[in-house]
This record gives C-alpha cells, structure tokens and sequence, in this order.
C-alpha cells in the first residue's frame, strides 16, 4: 500500500500527540511570559507590555492522503504568536515614573485570572496528550504479545 | 482458508481501534484550535463491515482479502463522523479534553482485549493445526 | 461387471445388483478409474494437499513481507504483522499435519493388503 492510501498506524497517532505537546508547551511558555510581564509599564520599545497570543492551526499528518480516516488525523502547530493590541488599564498614578503627562499609567493588558485559566488547561491538554502516549505504548506491548 | 476468518475478523477490530486511536488523539491535539469540532468513527459502520464480512462466503467478497481465502476485507475504511452535539466554546472550538481522554482510554481497553482474543485464537488453531498431537 | 456364467436371461447387470442400485441413474459415466461415479473435477487428497501448500506458501511470503517492512520501518503495522506470521506458521503446520495423516492413512491400507 502506497504512502498516500495508508491507513492511520502507530507513528501517526505518535506524531499527533507530539505535536500537541509541543503546542501546549509552546503556550504554557507565552503564558508564564505574560504573566512575567503583568506589571511592566516600560519596554525596551518605550511601550508597556502587550501581552502575546498564540494562533493555533492544524497540520494534516499525511499531506494529501487518498484514505479517509488518514483525512482526519491532524496535528496542531503554533502558525504564529500574535500580540494582543488591546489596550491596558489606565490607572492615576502622577507619581509614578511611566506616568503620562495626564498622570495616567497604562498597564499590560494581562489579565492575570484569565491568563491562569489559559495555563489550566493548556496543562491539561498537556497531560491528556502524555497520557495518550501511554495508551499507544501500552497498545503496542500488546500487539507485540500477539502470538507468543 | 475459512480457518483463518475468526483471526481475520479479529484483525478488522485491532485496526479500527488503531486508527480510532489517530482520529481522537487529533481531537486531543487541536484542543485550542479555533471552530474545530471533534470527529469520531463511526461504531455502526464498523459493526457493519464484521457482520457483512462474516455473512459473506465468498473469498473475494470485498476486494483482495488480507489472507487469501478468508472473508475479512483487506483495508477496511471506516467512516469518519462528527459529533453533532459538542458545544463550541467562544472561539468555535468545541472539543472537551476530558470526554476525549475517556474515550482513549476505553478505547485502548478495547485493543488490548482483541488483542488477547487474538492471541487466544491462534493458539487455539495451532493446536488443531497439528490435531493435538505436535504434527 | 462381467456376467456370471448363466444364459443371457438370467445375466446380472450393474443395474440388478443392490449395491450398484444406490447410485443415481443420472450418473456420470461409470468406469473403471471411476467405479463410484464421482463427479469430474471434485478434488482429491492430493489436490488438497496441494492447495494447502500453495495457501501455506503464499502465506508465507507475505508474512516475511510484512515482517521486513516493520523492521526497516516502512511499515508500523504491529498487529497485522504479528497476526499474519503467526497465521503463516499455523498454516505452514496444517500442512505438515494433513501429510502425516495422509501417509498413516496409507500406511494402514498397506499394511492390510499385506
């Protein structure tokens, strides 16, 4: 059976959780970023921090399989890492030393309760996904059994 | 050979179980991918496939038959549904990891039992294959 | 069959005897490589043999195939693989099993004539 009509096996579904792994660490490392960042009121750019996104798009396994199982099986890859332009809280502060000539200081746009949450089930997701890898482990101890 | 058809029906359920396995690992992976809707395979048309296979006598029925002379279809294709039910978070994507978890879980359970089952089979036609007495 | 030495009236054809009246009256011409009528093309203990060792053979082969393909990587199809060299053996087996019983069969027939 040639490449393109095989059907979903071992090294797929293996490359599959891979690359949710390396997506779901990728965003728990902007996260943790953001949440660093919270309270930056001055960049290197002069602005205050603008907290990142991750876009996340899906990678077919098989680039144009003929099998339509094999279709489905996509990985998920980090496409880019967006910057939030919102705008941050506006907080009166003439004393501080980022103050505006209003007396206003901008905060990140990170909100930290929202950020945690996003760092909650990216963990999750990233287990979930660890834990997969065990069942496929386990499914091919139990193939190799299959005749002894 | 007819013999075989029991293993071979065997066979057809380790391999939906794989790619099974495939499909609800990449719900799993696109856990964050916005207006993604989780796909499954169809149970119904899998049962279908045995029973046709195991109804059917003749050695062609669905094609080249994995062993020569027995029933079972070569590659099996299973369909690929959606699950209409999901509910979508705020950017689309409606795949809850827990239910996909469970459902991997469960499902590896199933491929390892066929797989005993498999085992347990071939040791069983070997033993007949030398008529209980090592040939 | 040859009649028994009595006048023609009274000549015993297949047909009179009890047992050659079992057969159907259709039957396929009787002769003497085929005193029982079996129908032309039904297989015999040879052709079966034969066959199984052409399953078991082809079997066999792709067997090693799929085995070598999972070891060079080309392929990752554990269970099928395991399962179909497994099968191979058996068959390979039955093979051997059918023969032996065959030539027991034969043995014993021998062994009465004698």
């Amino acid at each position: 059976m040639s490449r393109i009509d095989r059907a979903p096996g071992m090294f797929s579904a293996m490359e599959v959780a891979a690359t949710g792994l390396t997506a779901e660490r990728g965003r728990m490392n902007i996260i943790a970023g953001n949440l660093a960042n919270a309270r930056t009121t001055k960049t290197e750019e002069g602005t205050p921090y603008r907290r990142l996104d991750p876009i996340f798009v899906a990678r077919p396994v098989v680039a144009e399989s003929m099998n339509p199982v094999m279709r489905a099986v996509r990985g998920v890859e980090i496409s880019e890492v967006r910057q939030d332009s919102m705008p941050g809280q506006m907080v009166y502060d003439p004393g501080h030393p980022d103050a505006n000539p209003e007396g206003y200081v901008e905060y990140p746009n990170v909100n930290v309760v929202s950020e945690m949450v996003n760092m909650m089930t990216a963990s999750r997701a990233y287990e979930a996904g660890v834990t997969s890898i065990e069942s496929l482990k386990a499914m091919a101890r139990a193939a190799i059994k299959i005749g002894r | 050979m007819p013999l075989l058809d029991a293993v071979e029906q065997l066979r057809v359920g380790l391999d939906y179980h794989l790619q099974r396995h495939n499909v609800l690992v990449s719900n799993l992976a696109q856990a964050e991918t916005p207006m993604y809707r989780p796909v499954d395979l169809d149970r119904g048309a899998f049962d279908g496939e045995m029973t046709v296979a195991l109804a059917a006598t003749h050695p062609t029925h669905s094609g080249t038959p994995t062993v020569p002379g027995t029933t079972a279809p070569a590659h099996a294709t299973f369909r690929v549904i959606e699950d209409p039910t999901a509910k979508a978070g705020a950017d689309g994507n409606a795949v809850d990891i827990d239910k996909e978890a469970v459902k991997i879980s469960t499902n590896q359970i199933r491929y390892d039992m066929l797989a005993q089952l498999a085992s347990s089979e071939l040791a069983l036609l070997g033993w007949a294959a030398t008529d209980g007495r090592g040939g | 069959m040859s009649p028994v030495g009595v006048g023609p009236e009274l000549t015993i054809g297949p047909r009179e005897t009890g047992f050659d009246a079992a057969l159907p009256l259709s039957s396929p011409s009787l002769s003497p490589n085929n005193p029982f009528g079996v129908p032309a093309g039904t297989p015999d203990f040879g052709d079966i043999l034969k066959q199984q060792v052409v399953d078991a053979n082809k079997l066999q082969q792709l067997a090693t195939a799929k085995a070598e393909a999972l070891a060079k990587g080309a392929a990752d199809d554990l269970h099928g693989t395991m399962i179909t060299v497994k099968e191979a053996e058996i068959s390979m087996k039955l093979v051997g099993t059918v023969r032996n019983r065959l030539l027991d069969a034969f043995h014993e027939l021998w062994r009465i004539n004698l």
